[in-house]
């Protein structure tokens, strides 16, 4: 077996295949890095060149451009508050904070490090998995999903601390939001206001450029300064950084194995990865009242997650067949493509090409993170460009990319409205972060609950995983409270002493 | 109990109607198609009106609280007239944009945007010219010869720019 890997490793590391590796990272980190452009989209171009390629340097490119857009995404995040994707929302709520405070160069120092940790540790966990994967994935039908998607509703609540009833309320919108758009199951068309536009849903990405970068960027060009509140950054930023992450070891691997078990599940994604490792360490971490303000673990627990999340979304990709979002659903167009079998066949006859893309994996993490942190100087120095700017260019890309949701009118409309909604969410004190989350989980609840029923009727609710999970959300709903109450008991201790 | 309404209880109020409405339209839907909205946003609705009443009831004795911890903090320390007309000021250039696209089209309006906020605050030509550039350079480049956009019509986009842009 070892030698196996081995050879799998010198093959990938000879020149051809290699080129192909650094030239899908670039590609990768570059269209996550550029609003619109990275994902599904990007990979579809990509698509045609990729087929004509041998196996090896095939799975070279297109893992290098598919694996590492969630580490490129995190500059826009950081920098301009814009979600360069769907896996780096979460980042914003701490990343840009501080971007305000002069410390872009640490929190994207951080990030990267993060990154690079959290897709190695994806990597190791589609390695050491492969033999018992069978097992997990059969353990898990629709039933548990939706519970695991009644866990991540349920982190509004716990995270909405100093405005509950609005974090909630917000959530609920959100989920109401997803609503819009034929319904699958009964064909009836929800909220469509007899507009054709509307039949397919809103598309996650301008809900969350409306939600964040717009009413960032209205902001900033209402007080006309720029996106650092102070005069220089600290030159020690990048060093820092990279303590942090190491010093955060263990925040590092639990938002990672989240991120990884959410990537093994198909259909939940990194869109959903980010919020889960977030809310977890909102939840857990000593001190948690500085998150939203521009706490650096706010940075790590989503980036660890969102890398990681790559290998878990191989693992059923490559040893199932089942692709559990778009991208990798074209990954297997490409594989098959170029005359591979993902699926059961690939762990016994074409074992070789797994540990190829379990390398390709590791490597392209490595070289994404030095490639950005080789950027992190100079893209630091955007929080410092005058309002005048930035915000048209920002406003131009981000308008650049609602318009590629659908490629129509009606998208550019449509930001504009949702983004008058999220400006007056923020001027009001409304969370904002909610209504993404909701959004996120919404037609992923739904669509469960109903397999669930359509598959068990009622009695789903007692299969093991369904209890099993119910039980850790009573307990994430109950932590704060129990914390609460023994904070009470502490304070009450120590005054009577 | 001292009763106090601010402008911001309008957008609870909003929030509520908004909800209300949207279980009123959702129970004329079958069952399957509606069920999750009727819960969910009853349940919204309970949640905002709580709220509501917190705001208007309570507010008087509520001390000042810190940001929720969901959210980004606010800079905007500044001059409340001044953030006003600026706020206004950057809508209006939003509208403008989005009114001009189907007029003179997206790749079009976009560089435009740009050239003309830029020099509205009195900053060079030259640089203007440069940022306008590299986003027609991008849009032209990734959007039109990458991915084989196809932009929306425009009114002068039918008379001429069709050669200049290959649609």
């Amino acid at each position: 077996m070892f030698e196996g890997v081995f050879e799998a490793l010198v093959a990938l590391c000879s020149p051809v295949p290699l080129g192909f590796l650094v030239l899908g990272v670039v590609l990768g980190v570059w269209g996550g890095a550029l609003p619109g452009v990275g994902g599904p989209a990007q990979l579809a171009v990509l698509l045609p060149f990729a087929m004509l390629m041998e196996p090896i340097n095939c799975i070279a490119f297109l893992i290098g451009v598919t694996t590492v857009g969630n580490t490129g995404n995190t500059f826009t995040s950081v920098l301009v508050a814009v979600p360069g994707g769907s896996g780096s929302q979460a980042t914003v709520l701490d990343g840009y904070p501080m971007a305000q405070k002069g410390e872009a160069r640490r929190a994207l120092s951080a990030a990267f490090m993060v990154s690079m940790l959290g897709g190695i540790f994806g990597a190791f966990v589609l390695f050491a998995s492969l033999p018992v994967m069978k097992i997990i994935v059969r353990a898990f039908g629709s039933p548990e999903l939706f519970m695991f998607t009644i866990w991540g509703l349920s982190m509004i609540g716990v995270l909405s601390t100093g405005a509950p009833l609005k974090g909630l309320t917000a959530g609920v919108l959100g989920v109401l939001l997803s609503t819009v758009g034929q319904d699958v199951k009964s064909g009836v068309m929800r909220f469509d206001f007899d507009q054709p536009y509307l039949w397919e849903g809103i598309s996650v990405v301008l809900v969350s450029l409306s939600i964040f970068a717009i009413p960032e960027m209205i902001a900033l060009a209402a007080r006309k300064s720029r996106v650092a509140e102070v005069s220089e950054l600290g030159e020690s930023g990048m060093m820092q950084g990279i303590r942090d992450a190491f010093h955060h070891w263990w925040l590092v691997i639990r938002c990672s194995a989240i991120g990884c078990w959410v990537g093994i599940l198909p259909g939940l994604g990194s869109d959903v990865a980010d919020w889960f490792a977030y809310a977890h360490a909102r939840q857990t971490v000593k001190n948690p009242e500085t998150f939203g303000k521009g706490d650096v673990r706010g940075v790590i627990a989503p980036e660890s997650s969102n890398n990681a999340k790559e290998g878990g979304a191989l693992l059923t990709t490559l040893a199932f067949g089942i692709p559990g979002s778009t991208s990798m659903a074209l990954l297997i167009i490409a594989f098959v493509g170029v005359g591979m079998n993902p699926g059961p066949d690939m762990l016994t006859g074409e074992i070789h090409y797994i540990y190829m893309i379990i390398w390709a994996l590791v490597l392209s993490q490595i070289l994404a993170s030095v490639i950005c942190w080789a950027m992190v100087k100079p893209a630091a120095k955007v929080c410092f460009l005058p309002f005048y700017a930035l915000v048209p260019i920002i406003l131009a890309l981000t308008i650049l990319s609602a318009f590629s949701a659908h490629f129509s009118m009606m998208d550019i409309i449509a930001v504009l409205v949702l983004s008058a909604f999220g400006y007056i969410m923020k001027v009001t004190g409304w969370p904002r972060a909610p209504i993404v989350l909701g959004f996120v989980l919404g037609q992923k609840v739904e669509l469960y609950l109903w397999l669930s029923i359509a598959r068990y009727d009622m009695n789903w609710i007692t299969r093991p995983g369904v209890l099993i999970i119910g039980a850790i959300v009573a307990a994430t709903l109950a932590w704060p409270l129990w914390s609460t109450l023994k904070q009470k008991r502490l304070a009450a201790a120590r005054g009577a002493a | 109990m001292r009763i106090q309404f601010r402008m911001s209880d309008l957008f609870t109020v909003f929030i509520i109607g908004l909800l209300v409405t949207a279980v009123a339209v959702a129970s004329q839907w079958i069952l399957r198609a509606s069920i999750i909205i009727i819960v969910l946003g009853g349940i919204g609705a309970v949640l905002a009106t709580a709220q509501l009443l917190v705001d208007v009831l309570g507010r008087a004795e509520v001390k000042p609280k810190a940001a929720p911890a969901y959210e980004l903090p606010s800079y905007d320390d500044g001059n409340a007239r001044e953030i006003f007309w600026g706020v206004a000021e950057i809508w209006g250039w939003m509208l403008a944009l989005v009114l001009s696209i189907p007029l003179i089209g997206l790749p079009v309006a976009l560089p435009l945007f740009v050239l003309a906020y830029f020099r509205f605050y009195g900053k060079s030509w030259l640089t203007g010219l440069v940022l306008a550039g590299l986003i027609a350079v991008f849009i032209i480049g990734v959007y039109q010869q990458i991915m084989h956009v196809y932009w929306p019509d425009s009114v002068l986009g039918d008379l001429f720019l069709d050669e200049l842009f290959g649609n």
